[in-house]
């Protein structure tokens, strides 16, 4: 069976964590990655997301995310010094001058979006669709609301697997989906979206009678089986995350871990 | 109480100009066991969506008139909600029931919407997986079930409500002998214990027979028969017309003019059988003589993750011209076989040859030209918006210029006989013209090899007739078809030849008849052949593959 979901089996200290802890650590990563735009300051977050992700042991498992996330770095590094304005002219491209500031402002924001996307990926990685069900509806979420969307992860294999089949399928009839130009791919994709939205679609009308013949929202409490718990070590993380966001603000507003602009 | 009562029921969709269930009257009584058959589109669907108040309180026809009464609880009354905590319906479609990622949580789901204590459903949980055998799977996903796993979980789910009244929607439309024999297992241990009353609704007339109280024939939204399974099989002909197949036994003693009560099932016949009929000659066993190699296949072998073997060194040649059934039991490597021959799948070792040619080593599309392949699935294949379209992308792909591709549109829309849907979006077909137009999107392109992976799954017997003879003609005309399917009466009355597969190996080879006489042998295979030869086997040590077969050979006798 091939694996579709993002969840790695695995018993370590980020995957006991209860998965409000990691809900909110990646808030603060996300929080900590926006304050700081100096290259070195955002190396250190990715640096504390990257120990969370080697204590989770999920990092080699996401190999084919590497590749994505280095072009990502790449552009953002490569892009952003031509559309941000620094002060100290370093060279010119043509008339295009090129700033010291902005190559440094380029690197820390593709430093900060690995941080943050490694950041989801590790928080997925180490929790269950239903722990996270339980601790959204936990936090108070509407139960609807939650319920759509771990339904979406349920179905996500799902729909791989019958694109898979899509692909073969239509490739069996001679429909040729190896084309070479973006506009031909674009042309391909719709041998395989029409059928596989049909799929769904038709699917999607049982379902609801499935779900309304199972009592859905028959009652306003429901009975959870798994209900998440905070421990010592939720706390004792927690506590951190926010001392350090608290930390990292107040850094910041001293001047501190930031290139552009230069005066605060 | 009755457990269900129907009053002059009249369901209306919008935009239909019949009615789906017109004057419908009906009482079940608590514990009975009620088989409802018909055509597609009798109402068998709306009927069963009635009686948890699906409609009218989630599907809202355009009119609904008359009343469904559950346990003194009239559906126009109450909520889905409160019917379903006294019925529970299990569907045709395993994938839509099961919305939630692991068996706990899935068989947790109702009982905990209805707020019961923590205990309480963990209790119930135990209990309905006991029930579906499906203890000891609490913590899998559900994903990674197989079909026939996925539907007992459908029905888990449902028993942790504690219905009182179970109706199971074609839910075993879609599995395999195997699942659907877990499935008829469950619902007997279900009778036997008085779990609950049942609703049945399925084509498997044989298996019903065995197992329900009562058979109720619905067509054009009617109940047209209504009694014990003896007396309403006994309707052979008019059964036959509305494209249903009652027990072949049954059938055979009609059509033999036998004034006794007709048998419904093997053992029934056999000891009611006159004993002055004479096999006059012994069939013909067929063994087609090829002249050129359509398919050679030596050593082939596949494996997906390098540790399990999906087919262990195969070596077959089919003729050209042949009509091969292919069968065994899922799981048995009988997809990946036939994914082979047409480059879906690339075999990890062994060659393949099409018509002397190495097929390993083109691509799929290349040798869609030579071997067309239908899914089971007819909305995997189609995506144009109208059925015209659809037949001339394959042809224009090929670069034919416009006359050809007009010609073979045509002729495919007569061959099918379709020609008045083609302006039709094949989205809004019934699900046996959608594989029509499936079948007809592939031979467009002309394939000399045609192979059919399970073309009959969810038809009626009337659909699949007709699908079939299509295949058939096609046959006629010098097409090699090869057709993977479960349902063995269309083996013994279609294929010349039969391939079973079982865990990778082709266990057997060789004409229908030579297999289908192996009946003991076949068991271990999970496969069954029809009534009417196991029936000829044990009664006059013949295999006669069908009714007409068996009439042809046996007579009154001295």
């Amino acid at each position: 069976m091939v694996q579709y979901t993002m969840y790695i089996e695995k018993d370590t200290f980020v995957h006991r964590l209860d998965p409000r802890t990691k809900l909110l650590w990646l808030v603060c990563v996300f929080i900590w990655s926006m304050t700081f735009n100096h290259p070195l300051w955002t190396l250190m977050i990715l640096f504390v997301v990257l120990v969370f992700g080697f204590a989770s042991k999920t990092l080699g498992r996401f190999k084919y995310f590497w590749y994505g996330l280095l072009s990502l770095f790449l552009m953002c590094s490569l892009m952003w010094p031509f559309f941000k304005r620094g002060y100290t002219v370093l060279m010119y491209f043509g008339p295009l001058p090129l700033y010291y500031e902005s190559v440094w402002y380029g690197l820390a924001v593709g430093i900060r979006l690995i941080a943050m996307v490694l950041a989801g990926i590790i928080t997925f990685a180490t929790t269950r669709v239903e722990d996270l069900l339980a601790a959204l509806c936990k936090l108070r979420f509407p139960y609807s609301m939650a319920f759509g969307v771990s339904t979406i992860f349920r179905f996500i294999p799902t729909m791989m697997g019958d694109g898979m089949l899509i692909i073969a399928a239509q490739e069996a009839r001679g429909v040729n989906l190896r084309g070479g130009s973006i506009w031909e791919k674009a042309k391909n994709s719709v041998p395989i979206m029409a059928p596989l939205l049909v799929t769904t679609l038709r699917r999607t009308g049982e379902l609801a009678m499935a779900v309304e013949a199972r009592a859905f929202r028959a009652k306003t409490e429901r009975t959870d089986l798994y209900v998440p718990r905070l421990e010592a070590k939720d706390v004792a993380v927690m506590i951190m995350a926010i001392a350090l966001t608290l930390i990292f603000l107040y850094l910041r507003l001293q001047g501190y871990g930031a290139i552009l602009p230069k005066e605060m | 109480m009755s457990a269900i009562e129907i009053e002059n029921l009249f369901i209306k969709y919008r935009g239909q100009s019949d009615y789906a269930l017109q004057g419908v009257n009906l009482r079940v009584k608590n514990g009975e066991f009620v088989g409802i058959i018909g055509p597609t589109g009798a109402g068998k669907s709306s009927f069963c969506t009635t009686l948890n108040g699906l409609i009218p309180n989630l599907i809202k026809p355009e009119e609904f008139k008359g009343d469904v009464t559950i346990f003194g609880l009239n559906t126009k009354e109450h909520t889905v909600a409160e019917l379903s905590q006294h019925v529970g319906i299990v569907f045709q479609d395993f994938e839509s029931q099961l919305f939630c990622t692991t068996v706990l949580l899935e068989t947790s789901f109702g009982p905990g919407n209805l707020g019961l204590p923590r205990e309480e459903i963990l209790k119930r949980v135990d209990e309905s997986l006991k029930w579906t055998r499906l203890t000891g799977f609490e913590k899998r996903y559900t994903y990674s079930l197989s079909g026939g796993e996925k539907q007992r979980l459908a029905i888990a789910a449902t028993l942790s409500m504690h219905p009182t009244i179970i109706v199971l929607d074609e839910a075993t439309a879609d599995l395999d002998p195997v699942g659907k024999l877990e499935i008829y297992q469950i619902a007997k241990q279900f009778k036997e214990q008085q779990t609950a009353t049942m609703v049945i609704v399925d084509h498997h007339l044989d298996r019903l027979a065995e197992i329900a109280d009562r058979i109720v024939v619905l067509n054009n939204g009617q109940i047209i028969y209504d009694g014990k399974p003896r007396e309403v099989f006994s309707h052979v002909d008019e059964l036959i017309e509305m494209g249903l197949r009652p027990p072949q036994v049954t059938e055979l003693f009609f059509r033999l003019g036998i004034k006794d009560e007709y048998p419904l099932d093997v053992n029934e016949a056999i000891n009611r059988f006159p004993q002055n009929y004479k096999v006059t000659s012994p069939p013909k066993a067929i063994s087609e003589n090829f002249e050129t190699r359509a398919i050679e296949i030596r050593n082939l072998s596949h494996t997906y993750d390098g540790e399990f073997w999906a087919l262990k060194g195969i070596n077959v040649t089919i003729g050209k011209g042949e009509f091969v059934g292919v069968i065994g039991p899922n799981g048995s490597g009988k997809t990946t076989f036939a994914q082979c021959i047409n480059g879906i799948v690339r075999p990890t070792k062994g060659s393949i040859k099409l018509f002397g040619e190495e097929a390993t080593i083109k691509s799929v599309s290349e040798l869609g030209k030579i071997v067309g392949y239908v899914f089971q699935n007819p909305d995997y294949q189609i995506f144009s918006n109208t059925v015209r379209e659809e037949f001339t992308v394959g042809p224009r792909s090929l670069g034919l210029p416009s006359e050809e591709v007009n010609q073979r549109l045509a002729e495919m829309l007569k061959t099918l006989g379709i020609e008045n849907l083609a302006n039709e979006d094949p989205f809004f077909l019934s699900k046996a013209n959608r594989e029509r137009v499936a079948v007809g999107a592939v031979l467009t392109l002309k394939p000399e090899i045609v192979i059919l992976d399970e073309p009959t799954t969810g038809l009626s017997p009337g659909e699949v007739k007709k699908m079939m003879e299509l295949a058939k003609s096609l046959n006629e005309q010098g097409k090699t078809i090869v057709a993977i399917t479960h349902d063995m009466w269309v083996v013994a009355q279609y294929c010349k030849r039969v391939l079973v597969l079982h865990n990778g190996e082709l266990q057997l080879d060789g004409p229908t008849q030579n297999v289908f006489s192996q009946i003991d042998l076949l068991k271990k295979f999970y496969v069954e052949p029809p009534q009417v030869c196991r029936f000829s086997q044990a009664k006059f040590g013949e295999t006669f593959l069908t009714i007409e077969e068996l009439m042809k050979h046996v007579t009154l006798g001295g």
